[in-house]
């Protein structure tokens, strides 16, 4: 063998040895998800095994199964049953039985589940969840109105204020009575009445968020909420992005121009020249927008 | 062979592999560089990894194994080409995808509110237009209101800085939803003439 046939063999290994170094994870990738099915099957006994002793349901009915309500206990002990099958059917070598009895025991571990979710969901939830809908009823409700004043309606849904207070009373009275899943049904079922009213008198429009301010100090108060939120990203744009100490020296010195305009704008205000505060603050922002690009953020 | 010879003929192959392999290093380098804190603006080749290698689900469960890949799942959906790669507006309008409105109830319909809400913004970057059909189609109200927006006219001032912070909405888009790169997809309406000269 020459040299030069010697040099091009070795250059074939090598290539050879690079390709399958890069081909290696796409193969891999390729391959993902077609798992061996036996492994598919211990992987799925696993699976159930853990939601049948390790889970909430599974711990309570194997220590305290007193405490479960008995139909939940039931489908407990059903999905226990067909996961003993499954076993033997698998030690049997039987993979087709006992991916279908491990299917039952998933079906009767869920039914288990959500009788034990009807019957025994902790107060405290629900006493979360009924803080979370007043808060949006509520906020529903002040959108409805400022609806009206913007239509000039006197009412603009058809739900009445008098039926909504109706409506609270009820669900007061539960939640005094302590049933508080039956206040958050009603609350529940009032939202949804409110969320389609909303629907009704906003369907089709189009509302402009104008920047046309009232007044300068509204502007000033929009351009220095702008301000802080760029002041936020560039700390956190600091902290994670990997740049080079040229650039960091870079930006830190924009950050400080843009600090110092900042300040300035606020003594402007204070003077109360706002509109060369505002365009101080504009300036501000801007060598922010500088820096936050330079680090690599398009915006 | 001697060895000698061996390592003369072997020589400029390691230099070739060696070579090969500063650039792979140098490139994958480089692809860790851009906006890393952005989940879904990070290279597309590092997108989608199966459950087991996401960071989100615990690698040593067993059920996690058993998750179906995104790769494999996403295959059969409209392409972006951003984010996860997935249209998912396109996938719920061609009924790709039928997402189950209530979890407890597969017959609940979604309330669709056909609102669109036109945000000005300064600078030459065209004004947003957010649109509730689309957003309401997957979503119910009391996933952004009040929580998140206030639902009324002008009371939810947004910057592109508090997006890219993952706030207003940044709590989703850069997360779930298509990412912040994606300028022209909701900032879309061009500004009229006489916005171009006042601002």
């Amino acid at each position: 063998m020459s040299e030069r046939s010697k040099m091009a063999g070795s250059y074939v290994l090598i290539w050879a040895i690079t390709g399958a170094l890069h081909a290696g994870p796409q193969i891999a990738t390729a391959t993902e998800g077609q798992y061996n099915s036996e492994r598919q099957l211990q992987q799925k006994l696993a699976l159930v095994e853990r939601m049948l002793f390790e889970s909430p349901l599974g711990e309570q009915a194997t220590r305290l199964p007193s405490e479960l309500p008995p139909p939940a206990y039931e489908a407990w002990l059903a999905a226990n049953q067909a996961f003993e099958r499954a076993l033997a059917a698998m030690k049997n070598r039987n993979n087709n039985d006992a991916d279908s009895l491990l299917n039952t025991a998933l079906a009767h571990y869920r039914q288990a589940s959500a009788l034990r979710r009807q019957t025994s969901l902790p107060q405290k939830d629900f006493s979360l969840l009924l803080a979370d809908i007043k808060a949006r009823i509520q906020s529903y409700r002040e959108s409805l109105d400022l609806i009206a004043q913007e239509k000039d309606m006197r009412q603009p849904q058809r739900m009445t204020q008098n039926e909504i207070d109706q409506t609270l009373v009820i669900a007061q009275s539960f939640e005094q009575q302590g049933d508080l899943e039956q206040a958050v049904q009603v609350l529940q079922a009032l939202q949804t009445g409110l969320e389609r009213e909303l629907v009704i008198v906003r369907s089709g429009e189009t509302l402009v968020s104008s920047i046309e301010f009232d007044n300068p100090q509204d502007a000033f108060e929009y351009e220095l909420k702008k301000n802080k939120s760029n002041e936020k990203l560039l700390k956190l744009l600091l902290n994670k992005q990997p740049i080079s100490k040229d650039k960091r020296v870079l930006v830190m010195n924009y950050l400080e121009q843009s600090r110092e305009a900042g300040a300035s704008a606020i003594e402007y205000r204070e003077h109360g020249d706002i509109d060369t505060a505002l365009q101080k603050l504009e300036n501000a922002t801007a060598i922010q927008i500088r820096a936050i690009r330079l680090l690599g953020v398009k915006m | 062979m001697k060895s000698s010879s061996l390592r003369r003929s072997l020589l400029p192959g390691l230099i070739v592999l060696l070579f090969t392999l500063a650039t792979q290093w140098a490139v994958s380098a480089d692809n860790k560089n851009p906006n890393k804190f952005n989940r879904l603006m990070v290279p597309m080749s590092e997108r989608n990894p199966p459950p087991v290698e996401d960071g989100i689900h615990d690698p040593e469960n067993f059920g996690t194994a058993l998750l179906q890949t995104p790769r494999e799942s996403f295959s059969a959906l409209p392409r972006a080409p951003s984010g996860n790669n997935v249209n998912w507006t396109k996938a719920l309008e061609n009924g790709d995808i039928n997402p189950r409105y209530d979890r407890d109830d597969a017959e609940a319909k979604p309330i669709v509110m056909d609102l669109n809400i036109v945000r000005e913004v300064k600078g030459s970057m065209p004004d947003v237009v957010y649109p509730h059909k689309q957003h309401t189609e997957w979503l119910d109200c009391a996933n952004c209101h009040p929580a998140i927006f206030i639902p009324q006219k002008g009371a939810n001032q947004i910057s592109m800085a508090q997006i890219l912070l993952g706030e207003a909405c940044g709590i989703c888009h850069g997360k779930v939803a298509f990412p912040v790169s994606e300028c022209r997809r909701c900032h879309s309406k061009p500004k009229t003439g006489a916005q171009k000269v006042s601002k």
